[in-house]
């Protein structure tokens, strides 16, 4: 009745006091994104077009920070790196979480609980903290790991000094962090799927995997599109762990855009302008990259189921 | 339905109120300030003209950083002496931690609410007065100040001919700490001056449980070896018009000595704790390591039980010779903003905390136990006299005597030569390829941040 009248253009008294209603309820959202994010997004977009100070005028140098930026290599490094975390650590986490959330499903009622809060806690664990129980684990010298290897009369391994084990320990905790909000989702998603579907099915002697293609996965649409968002814009912008982990090296394999742009901030010979250039051209890479997401996952129609 | 609007609406404006609230907060409670008392009855004083009047002392605010517990005390007590002083001014010191200073800092420039005068890193004074950010000091301190300064501690405060900043001390960046008992039990009877001497100790030294010698942080690569570059090839990793790389045969030697290092296990596959930290040799962890001078103070301090079982020497050099550049010199000045309204106060308390009376420069370098070396000609000259049975004044001394300045060029290049140490040592790629590439990628830097002819100092 409702598409109806929308589409007839018809709004009733009753409708404009539920929309008045409507603005009144998103009013604070649209003030504090006004002030937090819209003005200093637009003030950051014109800043990065100057040469900025803060007690001398600024000087208007055009796309000059961004052809400084685009054209570093450490700053090229960077945005390969994070898109090779992208394609690691996104799968990685729809995959796991997809499967956890089959075995959850199956579980009785008490044990799916406790693993659910076991498996959560990770997630309400910071990044920073998160990368402090690696160090412990993976630690040259005093790590858990590296101490059993000598116990056991094998030499240390340097983790953190070899590009593909750096790698693994920033996509390691990433995972672990992540792992458990994912799952309580997928499991949300998973439930819900109509019983009737499969016992239609499985009348119509449909196998397991039949049944997740054609049913499971199609029901979850909408849920993969909303993980596949947020992680990859998530990843994109990491930061806390590479920065505790591994600082970026070993031979800059783990530096991410964040990591060099917060490097960059903290460096007093080059200016502002071009630290905000570089964030400005990351939002627009990971506006563009999920972009591609919607697209590659055709969310219009999945929105409608 | 007026209910909910009525709900709504109290939501909504909470929500605002405590929001801007929030942002309005003071911050300031996550700080130290060592002088809050002795400055609230002096809030409201001259501060738009910044004259003192002997009724009315000005307030004056200072950041200091962070550093170790003596320190702090040290300047909170001089605080408290210059307050007594009835100078026109009075003192408010605040201390903020070295990781949050960069962003209190920019908040506060941003927001005109900088302090009047604060400590500054030398490698930072450049920028600082090309940007505007600080002031000359010329016409604030009296000239014999700065005539009372070392040559090489001047070229380290001026830009075009002005003095930007009073330095408070210097640090050479680069000295050889060594275990003196390891040294006996290993029948080591001299510190070693050449690298080979290095590699060959470190043998000796390295056990199953405690390696030769500590490799520096790959991060800290690009800045701890700056003082070897240039002993070892006679100049840093870019020209001095800033148009061209460097990298020769000095830089591939001093990456074939970090290789050999590694090659030769006499160091930990991964660094044990940065360079700047005196954690792995105060631990046990290793027999030798390189690090700032500030690391004396740190194992007498923090590892006392070590404090009669190490040395300090100048760091060893590829041919042995050790009347050359041997480290940067780093370390702290006190800097005046440049919008600050109180600069003759500013310059007063930075004159008489610095500048003036010998012993009171002298007690923080006593208290430092000689770690540090002064940069005032007359306070080197009372420390040597004075700081009697010192195993490491004298080493200080002559290392930071043969330091030059920490580079101005962006840290990119120092990065990428860092980069080539870490390829090669690591054996990534071969020493001929890492140096090519460190030369491409420099002057790919030169090139895309168009540095050409703009060294300041040139």
């Amino acid at each position: 009745l409702k598409r109806e009248k929308v589409l007839n253009n018809k709004v009733t008294n009753i409708d404009k006091r539920d929309m008045k209603m409507a603005y009144l309820m998103l009013l604070p959202a649209v003030v504090m994104l006004t002030i937090f994010v819209i003005i200093p997004l637009v003030i950051a977009f014109q800043k990065s077009f100057y040469d900025w100070n803060y007690y001398i005028d600024s000087v208007f140098v055009g796309f000059d920070n961004y052809r400084i930026i685009i054209n570093t290599v450490y700053f090229q490094k960077a945005v390969i790196n994070v898109l090779k975390f992208v394609i690691t650590i996104v799968p990685l986490l729809l995959l796991l979480s997809f499967a956890l959330a089959h075995v959850l499903k199956g579980l009785s009622a008490k044990m799916s609980n406790m693993i659910k809060t076991a498996i959560y806690i990770p997630g309400i664990i910071s990044g920073i903290a998160t990368s402090v129980i690696f160090i412990f684990i993976l630690d040259y010298k005093g790590g858990v790991i590296n101490q059993t290897l000598m116990q056991l009369g094998i030499g240390r391994i340097g983790f953190l000094n070899n590009p593909f084990w750096a790698y693994i320990a920033v996509i390691l905790p990433t995972v672990w962090v992540g792992l458990g909000g994912n799952t309580i989702l997928m499991y949300a998603a998973l439930v819900n799927v109509p019983p009737e579907y499969y016992e239609a099915a499985s009348v119509d002697g449909a196998g397991a995997w039949k049944k997740m293609i054609y049913i499971t996965l199609p029901q979850m649409k909408n849920i993969f599109v909303l993980m596949c968002i947020s992680l990859t814009a998530g990843t994109l912008q990491m930061f806390d762990i590479p920065y505790m982990l591994t600082g970026g090296g070993p031979s800059n394999s783990t530096l991410t855009p964040m990591l060099y742009l917060y490097n960059n901030y903290r460096d007093a010979s080059k200016g502002m302008g071009y630290t905000i250039a570089g964030a400005i051209l990351m939002l627009i890479i990971i506006v563009m990259i999920n972009s591609v997401v919607f697209a590659v996952i055709k969310s219009e129609k999945s929105v409608e189921g | 339905m007026k209910l909910k609007k009525l709900i709504a609406l109290m939501l909504a404006g909470i929500l605002l109120v405590t929001t801007l609230t929030a942002c309005g907060a003071n911050t300031k409670k996550s700080e130290t300030n060592a002088n809050e008392t002795g400055s609230k009855a002096t809030e409201t004083p001259n501060k738009t003209d910044g004259t003192a009047t002997s009724e009315e002392p000005v307030k004056v605010v200072v950041w200091n950083q962070i550093f170790e517990e003596w320190n702090q005390e040290f300047f909170t007590q001089k605080a408290e002496e210059y307050n007594q002083l009835g100078r026109g001014y009075v003192v408010e010191q605040t201390f903020i931690a070295g990781d949050a200073w960069t962003e209190r800092m920019a908040g506060a420039q941003a927001a005109g609410t900088a302090p009047d005068t604060y400590v500054a890193s030398y490698n930072n004074l450049v920028s600082s007065a090309r940007d505007g950010l600080i002031m000359p000091l010329n016409d604030l301190l009296p000239a014999e100040a700065f005539d009372d300064l070392h040559d090489n501690v001047k070229e380290m405060i001026s830009l075009d001919g002005k003095y930007y900043a009073y330095p408070q001390l210097i640090e050479p960046s680069t000295v050889l700490y060594y275990r003196t008992d390891l040294f006996e039990a290993a029948g080591i009877t001299e510190a070693p001056k050449t690298w080979d001497e290095l590699i060959a100790a470190a043998k000796k030294l390295t056990t199953p449980d405690v390696f030769g010698l500590g490799i520096p942080d790959f991060p800290s690569m690009g800045w701890c070896t700056w003082g070897l570059q240039h002993a070892t090839s006679g100049h840093l990793a870019i020209n001095d018009n800033w148009d061209a790389p460097t990298i020769d045969q000095g830089y591939i030697d001093l990456a074939n000595f970090y290789k050999r290092c590694y090659d030769e296990g006499v160091v930990p596959e991964v660094a044990l704790s940065a360079y700047a930290t005196m954690k792995d040799f105060g631990e046990g962890s290793v027999a030798m390591k390189f690090c700032g001078s500030w690391g004396i103070a740190q194992i007498i301090n923090e590892y006392p039980e070590l404090a009669d079982k190490f040395a300090v020497v100048a760091p060893p050099t590829k041919d042995g010779n050790q009347d050359t550049v041997l480290a940067t010199n780093g370390g702290w000045t006190y800097v005046i903003d440049a919008n600050t309204k109180v600069a003759e106060g500013a310059a007063d308390y930075i004159s008489w905390l610095l500048a003036e009376d010998v012993k009171t420069s002298a007690e923080f370098f006593e208290l430092a136990k000689y770690a540090k070396a002064a940069p005032r000609k007359s306070v080197s000259e009372y420390l040597n006299a004075n700081a009697g049975d010192s195993k490491w004044a004298e080493v200080v001394s002559y290392v930071s005597a043969h330091a030059i300045a920490e580079p101005t060029y962006p840290w990119d290049i120092s990065a990428t030569v860092g980069l080539m140490f870490e390829n090669t040592a690591l054996g990534m790629m071969s020493v001929e390829d890492a140096a090519a590439q460190a030369t491409t990628t420099i002057q790919d830097i030169i090139n895309n941040q168009q540095l050409a002819g703009k060294n300041p100092k040139q």
